[in-house]
C-alpha cells in the first residue's frame, strides 16, 4: 500500500463517515434496518423480563411530594376525551383463557380488597411526576376469574380509539399492579381514564391502559397501541 | 524509557542562524530519514506533523532541528496538502536512502551542546536530520525501498485498534439517538420542578442534524440496540488492558500530577522543552483514565433510567431518576468535548498516531511504550 492509497483511504473513510452521519440524521433505519431494531427490542424485552422482580416494590412517597394536577399530563389518542355515554351500563368484561369469565360494575371491582400507593410516574418521554393512586390489585380480579395454565398474556382493551395493551402474565400478577378507580383521594378523572384504568409504578406510562373496557387473558402476545408502533413492548421500570 | 527532552521544542524565530546557512548547502533530501532506524530518532518531530492543522505545530523542531525550517516562507504545501504529507511523510521512502549521511550528525551535535543535551543524545543527533527532513520537499523519487519494519514501533494491539473504531461509530450513534430521545423532554426534574444545574439545551429542541432514530420510539430502539456493542465492546477493551497489563501506560496516578502540570505549561507556551513521555504523556493519561470512567459512568447512569425500580439502588446513587438521567446527560457534552479535543490534538500535534490506531504501527515522535 502506497502512501497515496493510505492518504486516499483516510480521505475516503472520512468523507464516508461524514456522509453516513449526514444521511442517518433523524433517521429511523429506514426499511433496510428499522425491521432489526424492532426485532433487537424484542431481545431487550426478554433481558426486562429477567431484570423484573415479581416481589420487588416501586418506591412510595409521601403525598406532601404529590405533582399538582396542572402538572400532570394526561393523554388519550381519541381526537376528544374518551366518555361513556350511560356510565352506569359500563361494565369491565374479564374474559379469554379463565375458567370464570365475569363482567364486573365499577361497584364490584371497588369492593374488592383496595390498594392505594403514591408513587413516582415514568413517562417514555423522560418526564417523571408523582401521583396516589387507589385501585383492585389485578391479582384480586385473577382470583375472580382463575385464569387458565396456558394464560401467559393479558391483553387490556379500552374504549379510547382501540388504544390496547399486552402485558406478561409476571408484570399483571405483580403486587403493585391495580385497576385504578381513584387518582389523588378523588375518582379518577375523565383525563386519567375514567372510570377505570391499569395501572403501575413498574411500567412506563403508555403501558398503563386507561379508559378500560376488557381484560383477556391469553396464550400468544398481544401487541398495543404504542408498541405496535415501535415502542418497546415490556416498558417495564 | 526514552528521555525525550528536546522533543518539540518550540523553535521560535531562528535561533541557530549558523547552522541554518549550513544546512542550507546540502540538498534537503540528504538529511536521514527520521524513519530509518527508530530507535535513534525517538524525538524526531513527526515531519510534517500536522503542521498545517496548527501553526503552532509548524514552529514546533527539535531543539537542534530549527535549521530545517531556515526559510521562514518555506511552509512549503497549502494547509491542507500539508497535513496530509505530514501524515505520510514517516514513510516517505524518497528520503531513506540518504539516511546516516555524514554532514546529518555532525549539524545534530553541534545543535545539541546548546540545546543541553538531553539524555538521549544519539537521538538528539538524529533530531536535527529529522527535522531537515522535514523542511524537505518532495525528493527526487529514488529508491522506492519501503520502510523496513524496524522503523516503526508497534503500538496499538488490533483488539484496541478494534475497540477504539468500533467505540466511534457505536458511541456517535448513541450520543445521536440520546439527543432524540432527550427531544421528547426537553428539561430535567419532575413536572412541575426544575432542578437548579446548567442545561444549556433548556426547552431547546435538538437540532435534527444531531438525532438519530427520527421519532423518539426511533430514537429509543437505536439507543437499546447499541448500547449492547457499547457495553460488550467497552468489556473487551478493558479485558485486554488488564490481561496485557496495558492498563499502566494509560492510568492516571498521583504520580502524574506533576507531569500533568509540566505538560500544561508547555501546551500554554509557559516551558520551552515538551516534557519527556512514553507512550502517553501525563495530560493523556488523564484524559484516558477520565474517558473510561465517564463510559462507565455513562452506562450506569443509563442503566439507573432504564430500570428505577429494578435498579433503585443504582439510581439512589446517582441521586434518583431525574438526576441521573441529567448526569447521563452531562456526560454527552463530556464525550463530545472529549472527542473535540481528541481529534484536534491527533492531527495538530501527533498525526503518526492515527496512522498507529489504524494499521498498529507508530512511526512518530513519541516511539517510547513505557
Amino acid at each position: 500500500m502506497t502512501d497515496l492509497d493510505r492518504r486516499r483511504f483516510l480521505l475516503g473513510a472520512a468523507a464516508a463517515g461524514a456522509s453516513a452521519l449526514g444521511v442517518a440524521c433523524g433517521w429511523d433505519g429506514g426499511r433496510a434496518i428499522r425491521p432489526g431494531l424492532l426485532a433487537w427490542s424484542g431481545v431487550n424485552d426478554w433481558v426486562s423480563a429477567r431484570l423484573f422482580s415479581r416481589s420487588r416494590l416501586a418506591r412510595e412517597y409521601p403525598v406532601t411530594r404529590r405533582t399538582t394536577d396542572a402538572e400532570f399530563p394526561a393523554y388519550y389518542v381519541s381526537d376528544a376525551m374518551p366518555a361513556l355515554a350511560d356510565p352506569s351500563a359500563w361494565r369491565l368484561r374479564v374474559g379469554g383463557l379463565v375458567r370464570k369469565p365475569v363482567s364486573l360494575s365499577l361497584e364490584r371491582i371497588a369492593a374488592l380488597p383496595r390498594l392505594s400507593y403514591t408513587v413516582k410516574h415514568h413517562c417514555v418521554e423522560g418526564w417523571t411526576a408523582i401521583a396516589t393512586w387507589a385501585g383492585a390489585p389485578f391479582r384480586a380480579i385473577a382470583e375472580l376469574v382463575e385464569p387458565l395454565p396456558a394464560a401467559q398474556y393479558v391483553m387490556f382493551r379500552s374504549f379510547d380509539s382501540g388504544y390496547s395493551n399486552g402485558w406478561d402474565m409476571a408484570s399483571a400478577m405483580h403486587p403493585q399492579t391495580i385497576l385504578a378507580y381513584a387518582y389523588n383521594d378523588r375518582p379518577l378523572m375523565p383525563d386519567h381514564g375514567a372510570p377505570l384504568r391499569l395501572y403501575s409504578p413498574t411500567k412506563l406510562g403508555y403501558k398503563n391502559t386507561k379508559y378500560l373496557l376488557a381484560v383477556e387473558f391469553t396464550d400468544t402476545r398481544p401487541g398495543g397501541y404504542w408498541e405496535d408502533q415501535g415502542y418497546p413492548w415490556f416498558g417495564g421500570l | 524509557m526514552f528521555a525525550h527532552p528536546e522533543v518539540g521544542r518550540k523553535a521560535r524565530g531562528s535561533r541557530n542562524p549558523g547552522r541554518t546557512l549550513e544546512l542550507r548547502r546540502r540538498p534537503a533530501y540528504l538529511p536521514a530519514d527520521p524513519m530509518q532506524d527508530e530507535r535513534k530518532v525517538p524525538d524526531a518531530p513527526e515531519p510534517p506533523d500536522g503542521g498545517a492543522a496548527t501553526p503552532n505545530v509548524a514552529g514546533e523542531a527539535v531543539p537542534g532541528g530549527e535549521a530545517p525550517r531556515p526559510e521562514p516562507a518555506q511552509p512549503p504545501a497549502p494547509p491542507a496538502a500539508a497535513a496530509l504529507d505530514d501524515e505520510a511523510a514517516p514513510c516517505h521512502e524518497a528520503e531513506s536512502p540518504a539516511a546516516g549521511v555524514a554532514p546529518v550528525p555532525e549539524a545534530g551535535a553541534e545543535s545539541a551542546s546548546p540545546a543541553g543535551a538531553g539524555p538521549v543524545p544519539a537521538a538528539e543527533t538524529e533530531s536535527a536530520p529529522a527535522a531537515a527532513a522535514q523542511a524537505a520537499v518532495p525528493p527526487p523519487a529514488r529508491e522506492p525501498e519501503s520502510v523496513a519494519p524496524p522503523t516503526a514501533v508497534r503500538r496499538h494491539h488490533w483488539i484496541v485498534r478494534l475497540t477504539h473504531w468500533v467505540n466511534t461509530v457505536v458511541l456517535v450513534g448513541m450520543m445521536a439517538s440520546g439527543l432524540q430521545v432527550y427531544n421528547a423532554y426537553q428539561r430535567f426534574g419532575i413536572r412541575g420542578t426544575r432542578l437548579p444545574l446548567p442545561n444549556p439545551l433548556d426547552m431547546h429542541p435538538v437540532p435534527r442534524w444531531a438525532r438519530l432514530g427520527g421519532w423518539l420510539a426511533g430514537g429509543l430502539n437505536w439507543h437499546f440496540f447499541l448500547m449492547w456493542p457499547l457495553v460488550l465492546n467497552g468489556l473487551v477493551y478493558l479485558g485486554y488492558l488488564l490481561f496485557s497489563g496495558e492498563w499502566r501506560p494509560l492510568l492516571f496516578r498521583p504520580r502524574d500530577v506533576r507531569p500533568a502540570v509540566e505538560m500544561q505549561k508547555y501546551y500554554l507556551h509557559l516551558r520551552r522543552e515538551h516534557p519527556p513521555q512514553g507512550k502517553h504523556n501525563a495530560l493523556q493519561k488523564g484524559a484516558y483514565s477520565f474517558i473510561v470512567l465517564l463510559g462507565v459512568v455513562s452506562v450506569l447512569s443509563g442503566l439507573s433510567i432504564w430500570k428505577p425500580v429494578q435498579l433503585s439502588w443504582l439510581t439512589s446513587l446517582f441521586g434518583g431518576y431525574e438526576l441521573a438521567r441529567y448526569w447521563h446527560f452531562v456526560a454527552v457534552w463530556l464525550f463530545a468535548a472529549f472527542i473535540v479535543v481528541h481529534v484536534v490534538l491527533v492531527f495538530a500535534v501527533d498525526p503518526a498516531s492515527l496512522r498507529a490506531m489504524i494499521t498498529g504501527w507508530y512511526r512518530g515522535r513519541f516511539p517510547s511504550h513505557d
